[in-house]
């Protein structure tokens, strides 16, 4: 067999994170009951005129900065004709010649400079459900006319791998920006694949195919992986790649042609008379420049050379906005850094598995948390006693937001009283009770059993002091305040 | 430009509809009729300038305020069928 080489494009369509549509101003909203956030422009009535939504094209322009893209002077929307009942005009406003953004890319962790053909701004289209025969196929356009960003790639990715980490890396990017909220399992986020192989080394690119709509990671990597391996055996056995639109069936693991009326669009685009040319100030992109905050790179910097947390415990961190969010919230309470990653990296993130949430304070607020964790920095608990009461405080957490979640067997606690980690201690006597007249016993013990120690202390005080608080502290099993035990010690010593 | 029974058949089926013989030479008549008459703007004086020099700068657009739509039974008023408040078209599967 011959070495074949991969060529992959992308085109990911991104709903723009805005509270009216694009050209009218129905909610932009994911989950309303059908055709309630419609009005005559976005279910094309005749004589409806558009009207464009300053934000979206912000936002769009604020996704093409952070991605590094060259901004138009002009941009111009088009219309994209065809027919199909997703669109009530029978033509998607789009923009071919002139969009908003130009060029920019991602860099991917193999060094390659995967880059960016365009990103510009259309409206979505409304959602289809087919039934069957009988009933037909039942349309509701509250996503119709939802602004979309979509993201053009130049065909430089070469593998499964590197289309998964290009995807991964631009969702961040379009999170952290706050343009786009990319939740994919609500159709927030898709993405085509344009796949066509070649031989090594050759400069001539094969025909290539394209697959629509996969609204996964999972399925962009199981449907390169099919479509490369089908185009190679086609090539193999003498066959010849058909230039077509696929379909991904995830079940079968398989694509499909879609029938070949689909494959003979002919969009026939023109500028659309109803929509005047958009004149972009050099003032105005540099006002929107300044409003892109800190990404994912820029808080991994400041949680690794200010914080002092380890590169792998940042970069998990950062990887998710919502995590890093809530991280930086915990701050706010107390600089407790370490402290703070520490937890988060092992039983929060732990707990996230299996309660997955964009919102941690769905499984523990930042407030009980840093309860826990002050109570363990003033030894007030004990560290076996601190993950019993981080557990305690959880369960109760997420049992009060069960319908957050999408686990069958969670059952919601409706209780009203408000879930404190140290209230909850107290109850379950998980509080040391290391009083001060065991203090000062252990101390005297201490001082009694070691008696040779306390020789040095003119000469190396320091260290006779911490040997004298590790026995104070062993004695009390960990429970004594280490701070008090120091003071009492010093007093003795001294005398 | 002239219409001819090919660029007809070609826009049905985009549009994906059917028509008889008769309609299609009926549609040959019509639309020819409408370029003509769109033609004669032909005849117009206007520079390129004039056409494309109305432009809106991003501060004239609008601002980013949701506001009540139309009551689901308005928007479905004209819908040929409907079915659980939404349009109910033929089955369109690929």
């Amino acid at each position: 067999m011959k070495d074949y080489e991969i060529v992959i494009g992308l085109e990911i369509h991104a709903e723009v994170n805005t509270n009216s549509k694009v050209f009218c101003s129905c909610k932009n909203e994911f989950g309303s009951a059908p055709n309630t956030n419609c009005c005559p422009v976005c279910v094309g009535l005749p004589g409806a005129l558009p009207v464009l939504n300053k934000k979206a094209v912000e936002y769009t322009i604020k996704a093409g900065l952070a991605l590094g893209c060259e901004i138009n002077d002009i941009a111009v929307f088009e219309r994209k004709n065809y027919f199909y009942p997703d669109l009530s005009k029978a033509y998607q406003i789009s923009q071919l010649v002139k969009p908003l953004c130009l060029g920019g890319g991602i860099e991917l962790d193999n060094g390659k400079f995967a880059r960016l053909n365009r990103i510009h701004l259309e409206e979505d289209a409304g959602k289809l459900t087919h039934k069957n025969q009988t009933i037909g196929t039942l349309v509701d356009y509250n996503r119709g006319g939802i602004p979309l960003m979509e993201i053009v790639t130049e065909p430089d990715i070469s593998s499964a791998d590197e289309a998964v980490e290009f995807l991964t890396k631009l969702r961040r990017t379009l999170i952290y920006s706050g343009v786009a909220n990319c939740r994919m399992e609500q159709g927030g986020m898709r993405c085509d694949v344009n796949l066509s192989v070649k031989e090594k080394g050759s400069n001539v690119l094969g025909t290539r195919t394209e697959m629509k709509n996969l609204n996964s990671f999972k399925m962009v990597r199981r449907a390169i992986e099919y479509e490369a391996k089908r185009q190679i055996e086609e090539l193999e056995s003498g066959g010849k790649i058909v230039q077509q639109t696929r379909k991904w069936d995830d079940n079968k693991g398989k694509s499909f042609p879609m029938r070949s009326k689909e494959n003979s669009n002919d969009y026939r685009y023109f500028p659309d008379p109803d929509l005047l040319t958009i004149e972009i100030d050099r003032e105005d992109v540099e006002e929107i420049r300044k409003t892109i905050p800190l990404l994912a790179e820029g808080r991994k910097k400041i949680y690794v050379e200010q914080y002092g947390l380890p590169e792998y415990d940042a970069k998990i961190l950062t990887n998710d906005k919502f995590i890093s969010d809530y991280f930086e919230n915990c701050l706010k309470i107390a600089h407790m850094p370490k402290q703070i990653s520490n937890w988060i990296m092992t039983d929060v993130l732990k707990l996230l598995k299996d309660y997955p949430t964009e919102d941690l304070t769905n499984i523990i607020s930042e407030k009980n948390l840093m309860e826990i964790i002050s109570l363990v920095e003033k030894r007030e608990i004990t560290r076996p006693n601190s993950k019993a009461l981080f557990e305690i405080v959880s369960t109760a957490t997420i049992s009060r937001n069960a319908d957050k979640f999408e686990n069958e067997d969670l059952t919601k606690d409706e209780s009203t009283e408000e879930i404190n980690a140290k209230k909850l201690a107290e109850q379950n006597g998980m509080l040391n009770s290391f009083s001060h007249e065991e203090l000062v016993t252990a101390v005297e013990n201490a001082l009694a059993n070691f008696p040779n120690a306390r020789k040095d202390y003119n000469e190396t005080p320091d260290k006779v002091l911490r040997f004298y608080i590790g026995k104070v502290m062993a004695f009390s099993k960990g429970l004594a305040n280490p701070q008090e035990a120091e003071k009492l010690l010093k007093a003795e010593l001294e005398k | 430009m002239e219409i001819t029974i090919k660029e007809v058949e070609r826009l049905a089926d985009l549009s994906a509809l059917k028509f008889s013989d008769d309609e299609k030479q009926k549609f040959i008549g019509d639309f020819n009729n409408i370029l003509e008459m769109v033609n004669q703007l032909q005849k117009a004086e206007v520079s390129a300038q004039n056409v494309f020099n109305r432009s809106h700068k991003l501060s004239e657009l609008r601002e980013d305020i949701a506001k009540p739509s139309f009551d689901t039974e308005l928007i479905l008023e004209n819908a040929p069928k409907q079915r659980r408040n939404c349009f109910n078209v033929p089955l369109v599967v690929e």
